[in-house]
């Protein structure tokens, strides 16, 4: 029987990925709180965003110190951490044709060479093609700490 | 030398230095293209010389995007010193291309900071090229590893 990937994606570390997942959203959304700080986290993150004011969410009159996309990007992908352990069957689908998760890249892709697009679009599509990308390092997780070597043989979980 | 050290080798610095270059680096204002990149092409050189199997190495994948982003931070550090050695402005950079696109400079961005700062920045910029290398090296992965056809 050819093996499959584990679909028991319940490793313990999945929780400090998720954490490290949370502090990286905190520190998007702290320059509204930060005072004085706020132009040291923009900075910071300047190397990984433009953080154009007109292009980032505003928190009481304040932009975000990333931009819409990548807020969706980041957001979709903290959620992939939390949700996908719990969405067995649909993880085992996707990690067996792993390379469907390039085609979630394509409305973000579409929506980034269009002129015309909306926060909410740039937002969602950000969303979209990082929530699947999520499911990458939680199976790299599993692979590492071995947890379920049995579903990993006969390509079930142990949940189903 | 180990493969996997190779392939991070290549796909890490080879990136790391196009993201401490003028103009070249601002790519990675788009959704962390080159640092992403960097980790998509280690774990490609790392993938092309495996044999097919049914299991995706994932975990091979991340330590070697881990890898390419160590070394690609570092070279990017090294490269954007010796940038602004020879007089190179990122701070102009970026004002002059806000100003072509019409808008107004994000507060932050413009900021000269100290030599401690600037370690920070340094610092903080490798632990972002290993994070978003790690990503692109599982993407990378995903994407090119060869499936074991059925047997019978």
């Amino acid at each position: 029987m050819i093996r499959t990937e584990s679909t028991d994606l319940r490793s313990p570390w999945r929780w400090c990925l998720f954490l490290a997942c949370v502090c990286w959203l905190a520190l998007v959304v702290a320059p509204p709180f930060a005072g004085s700080y706020a132009e040291v986290v923009r900075w910071l993150l300047n190397t990984v965003c433009h953080q154009i004011p007109s292009r980032s969410f505003q928190l009481f009159g304040e932009p975000l110190a990333a931009c819409h996309r990548c807020t969706g990007l980041y957001a979709g992908f903290t959620l992939g951490v939390l949700v996908w352990p719990w969405l067995p069957g649909i993880a085992a689908r996707l990690a067996a044709k792993p390379r469907w998760v390039g085609v979630f890249l394509v409305p973000l892709a579409i929506d980034w060479a269009i002129v015309v697009n909306t926060p909410a679009s740039r937002f969602v599509t950000g969303l979209v093609a990082a929530f699947p990308v999520a499911l990458l390092p939680l199976v790299a997780l599993t692979q590492r700490t071995n947890l379920n070597p049995l579903s990993q043989q006969q390509g079930v979980s142990r949940d189903e | 030398m180990n493969d996997k050290l190779k392939a991070a080798l290549i796909g890490g610095v080879s990136f790391g230095i196009a993201s401490g270059l003028p103009y070249i680096g601002a790519v990675n204002m788009a959704c962390c293209a080159l640092y992403i990149g960097g980790g998509v092409l280690a774990a490609y050189l790392l993938t092309k010389d495996l044999p097919p199997s049914a299991r995706v190495p994932y975990r091979d994948g991340a330590v070697v995007g881990v890898l390419a982003g160590l070394l690609g931070g570092i070279a990017t550090v090294i490269t954007s010193l010796v940038a602004k050695a020879l007089g190179y402005d990122p701070a102009a950079e970026m004002a002059a291309m806000f100003q072509q696109f019409g808008m107004p400079m994000p507060e932050g961005i413009g900021v000269d900071p100290s030599s401690g700062m600037q370690l920070i920045g340094f610092v903080f910029s490798i632990v972002m090229y290993m994070i978003f290398a790690t990503i692109g090296g599982l993407v990378g992965v995903a994407i090119f590893h060869k499936k074991e056809a059925p047997s019978g």
